[in-house]
């Protein structure tokens, strides 16, 4: 990806189709979990994109690139956060609906009970604060070494891993709550 | 095999490594004692499966991010791209960085066409003046660049439309550039956009929008 972002600087139109086919789904995600909503997150992944091609040559190699890219995209998204922050509840509740209307179209029990555990999980990512659940998200979804999350949420290790060790045992809690606790 | 209970330092730091070990980032030699630890505590294997299968989990694709259309998402980015450098000649002399990389033969064009170029920006910006001046004066939503108030061109006709759940903001983008319409505002909270098209088009795209079935629930034109 860091031969791509040296391409990107050289105004290679190709690199970032490359680039976006390769990050597209991960800054969607990774904004997702801070918005709650598709559309700003897609917002957010081409605002995000068209700020690496326009500023490419900010990149300084310190880091992965994808983490560069996805602190870029964590500006974006706290900002339309703070723009939206006016209490919007339907931000929340699209995504259950979506998760209700998705379970409603899987067929057979099995795929049912997985859409139900998904959704449970979902749910109680939901309920953590937004800073834990970004650093469970970034572990198991970026695959983000311990490195490249401290210097993404600008903290020192010792407090990813506190935020994750939390996340971790309110998650337990809230699937424990609900019966998914096995999480299998 | 021959399970013993790990001391809790060793418990505390396997805890704290874990996330790492399943995503596969913990160092080499931290992930040979991680090994060492599961070997010998069935607790560790436990944790181990429970947070693989909240990997398994969390990485299974959301709905909503499955519904973003990936190549409507590259082509506005792509447009994004050419607007972006169709204006770049009025922002040359600022880029120190792309002055090394102009041309012979577009640095002898450089001068006249900057030249044009700024010309150009100051009438631009004389005429947003002017438009603005007039905008303010005027209770009636017009477009820069269409006629004057009072010319059939020149109104428009609020329209609202009532999106489905689950369609995508790049969706709705695409169908409101498809049919000629422009968001004013939106969404509600029930999904609610208003939306506006100049008069004499008003009735073909309400045609239009309603026939957007699959996406749209309602349409209507909004009294004056």
């Amino acid at each position: 990806m860091e031969k791509l972002i040296k391409r990107i600087v050289a105004r290679d139109e190709e690199a970032l189709n490359e680039l976006y086919r390769a990050m597209h789904h991960r800054i969607v995600a990774f904004a997702m979990q801070r918005l709650g909503d598709a559309g700003l997150a897609e917002e957010v992944m081409q605002e995000t994109l068209f700020e690496v091609w326009t500023h490419a040559s900010r990149y300084a190699n310190e880091s992965q690139a994808s983490t560069w890219i996805l602190g870029i995209a964590r500006h974006k998204a706290l900002d339309k956060l703070r723009k939206l922050q006016q209490g919007k509840p339907w931000l929340e509740e699209m995504s259950d609906e979506h998760l209700e209307i998705a379970s409603a179209e899987m067929a057979g029990v099995e795929r049912v009970v997985q859409a139900q555990r998904s959704a449970a999980l979902h749910n109680c990512i939901k309920e953590l604060p937004p800073v834990q659940r970004e650093c469970l998200h970034l572990v198991f979804y970026q695959e983000f070494a311990l490195e490249d999350i401290a210097r993404l949420q600008d903290c020192p290790h010792n407090t990813v891993k506190t935020r994750l060790f939390h996340a971790r045992r309110k998650l337990r809690a809230c699937l424990d709550a609900c019966g998914h606790g096995d999480l299998s | 095999m021959n399970d013993a209970m790990l001391p809790l330092e060793s418990q505390n730091r396997f805890l704290e490594w874990l996330p790492w070990y399943v995503n596969g980032t913990l160092r080499d030699d931290d992930c040979r004692k991680m090994d060492l630890w599961l070997a010998a505590d069935a607790d560790c294997r436990a944790d181990l499966a429970w947070m693989q299968s909240l990997q398994h989990q969390v990485r299974s694709e959301s709905p909503e991010v499955a519904l973003v259309d990936r190549q409507a998402g590259l082509d506005r980015l792509m447009a994004m791209v050419r607007a972006e450098e169709t204006g770049k000649l009025t922002h040359l002399p600022t880029r120190q960085s792309a002055k090394p990389a102009l041309s012979s033969g577009l640095q002898r064009w450089y001068k006249p066409v900057m030249a044009m170029a700024a010309t150009l920006a100051v009438v631009q910006v004389g005429i947003l003046f002017l438009h603005m001046n007039e905008f303010e004066k005027s209770d009636t939503l017009r477009p820069l660049g269409s006629t004057a108030p009072g010319t059939a061109t020149a109104r428009q006709v609020m329209i609202q439309a009532t999106f489905r759940v689950g369609v995508s903001e790049a969706q709705i983008q695409d169908l409101l550039t498809k049919v000629g319409a422009e968001k004013v505002s939106g969404p509600g909270a029930l999904g609610v956009y208003t939306l506006k098209v100049p008069a004499d088009r008003a009735e073909a795209v309400l045609a239009e929008l309603r026939r957007a079935t699959r996406m749209i629930d309602t349409a209507t034109v909004l009294p004056r």
